[in-house]
């Protein structure tokens, strides 16, 4: 049976925007993996690329020792890089693999630190005015109960507002010593840095240091 | 007379037959760059928002989009139960699907209408005519060799994605590079060296020689010749019809043997040159005709003679 040939492209195009579009209608369609979290109840399978080591660890009631031997990462990486940014040393999905396979097949590992009190974390993260791309974090996870980080170790990836509930200080005291207004709450301190808008990360550690006395 | 401006006028001028089909070719492919520039110029608007977005998560990556992304992740997201290869997402597995509905109805239509990367293969061809460089033409032997060369990438990507767990391809995939704009906001030799590298071979092979990539190293073509085979819809050319004359080969993109065949083979792109160049009506149509529905009819064929031969 011949056809017109242009239905050929036709077809084509609409089979191929019409599953789109039904997807989209029926909520089967994702282009992020930028979900909401419950940390409360967090499972290797919601590992995510944005999220922290200190998340996952918060998040899993794993060590921090147990976590980086699972992914070989190194000893000196900051608990506050981003899974993403680790892809050379290890893929999300072969760390999430590991860590079902390590909290399947024991008891529950424990821990450095309590497990946090948490409720479900909004992962919706804050529009900076920066033009640049900065490095923005999913609203990190609340300090675990007793544990306060030393300010020595603020590195330049955290932003101000995981500064503020690592090393337990509050956050509009810290912006308002530093002379930065809220909407620099969740900019990482390098950016800040390259933006001229704080000397250096020792300026951020002071200020922390002196509200910690 | 027509007064609308020569572009927009789309009325072919039957002055000859050979200035009707001409016209009608032009259409044809105006269209089609139509279809193609508006799909490139998706794809490269949304790397332009994805790298100039400053809240990650918020803009789809050029990896989000990609119908081969969803085949590279569909193995781990059946064994998994729901997970996705980094870079990979829910949207890759629909546009898969999509494809493969698409593929089905109408064979590989996709590569010649809708992949961005065939549109500037397209264009490296339209600049080397403009240029006047000479076009080097594959020996026939060597060309059917080199084809399954998509298979043989296919494969490789596939087996080295489920045995990594990651998107191995996204390494050195030209595609990637080159629309994925990272040469353009992040540009870095020393970690992607492969990736440019790859692109520029690639590049420089589309200028001379049409359509290189898809032709022999495309998996996404591949994967798509592989089930063009089930196609609804082929070009088939009518023997009986057919005089012989070859104009429709000239136009071809992807240099197949349209005069010879009777069924255009799977790696067609679906670009309808041939058709619209063909001078004999009836001769080279598109028909309602899966190959699998030619086998079961040829079955039964036999079988009823058989039975007419017992009697």
């Amino acid at each position: 049976m011949r056809v017109n040939p242009f239905v050929m492209p036709i077809l084509l195009i609409v089979a191929l925007l019409g599953t789109v579009l039904a997807a989209q209608a029926m909520g089967v369609w994702s282009v992020s993996g930028r979900d909401a979290v419950d940390v409360a109840n967090m499972t290797p399978a919601d590992l995510k690329g944005w999220m922290t080591l200190q998340q996952v660890m918060d998040g899993l009631k794993i060590s921090q020792s147990e976590l980086y031997a699972l992914g070989n990462i190194p000893a000196d990486t900051s608990a506050s890089t981003a899974l993403k940014e680790l892809e050379a040393v290890v893929e999300v999905s072969a760390l999430r693999d590991k860590l079902s396979a390590r909290l399947n097949s024991s008891s529950p590992a424990s821990n450095a630190a309590p497990a946090p009190v948490q409720s479900a974390v909004s992962t919706v993260p804050t529009a900076t005015s920066s033009a640049e791309k900065t490095a923005v974090h999913a609203t990190p996870t609340p300090l675990p109960l007793g544990t306060v980080m030393p300010t020595d170790q603020i590195k330049g990836k955290m932003t101000l507002r995981e500064v503020s509930q690592q090393c337990a200080v509050p956050l509009d005291k810290l912006l308002a010593a530093l002379k930065l207004n809220d909407s620099y709450a969740d900019t990482a301190i390098k950016d800040l840095v390259a933006q001229g808008k704080i000397a250096e990360v020792a300026a951020v550690q002071a200020a922390a240091a002196e509200m910690q006395r | 007379m027509s007064n609308l401006p020569i572009y927009l006028d789309l009325q072919p001028k039957p002055s000859t037959p050979a200035a009707a089909r001409r016209a009608k070719m032009e259409l044809t492919q105006r269209l089609r760059r139509l279809t193609q520039f508006a799909f490139a110029g998706f794809i490269l608007y949304t790397s332009v928002t994805h790298n100039l977005s400053t809240v990650d998560g918020t803009t789809a990556s050029i990896d989000a989009l990609c119908p081969f992304g969803g085949l590279e992740t569909l193995w781990r997201y059946i064994s998994s139960g729901g997970q996705f290869i980094s870079k990979t997402h829910l949207s890759n597995v629909v546009i898969g699907l999509g494809l493969v509905i698409g593929v089905l109805l109408a064979g590989g239509a996709f590569c010649g209408w809708v992949c961005p990367f065939g549109a500037m293969q397209d264009a490296l061809n339209w600049l080397r005519a403009k240029l006047r460089i000479r076009e080097i033409r594959v020996s026939t032997r060597a060309d059917r060799i080199l084809r399954y060369g998509r298979f043989v990438v296919l494969a490789m990507v596939l087996y080295q994605t489920i045995s990594t767990v990651k998107l191995w391809f996204a390494d050195w995939d030209p595609y990637r590079t080159l629309f994925g704009l990272g040469w353009l906001f992040e540009f870095n030799l020393a970690t992607s060296w492969l990736a440019y590298s790859v692109a520029a071979i690639v590049i420089i092979a589309s200028l001379f020689v049409e359509r290189a990539w898809c032709r022999y190293a495309c998996p996404l073509g591949g994967a798509i010749s592989l089930l063009g085979n089930l196609s609804f819809l082929r070009i088939r050319r009518e023997g009986i019809a057919c005089k012989g004359c070859n104009v429709c080969e000239r136009p071809c993109p992807v240099k197949l043997p349209v005069a010879t065949a009777n069924t255009i083979s799977s790696d067609c792109i679906g670009c309808l040159a041939c058709v619209d160049a063909c001078a004999r009506h009836g001769a080279l149509e598109v028909i309602l005709a899966p190959v699998w529905l030619d086998s079961f009819r040829s079955f039964f064929a036999r079988k009823r003679l058989e039975v007419s031969d017992a009697r």
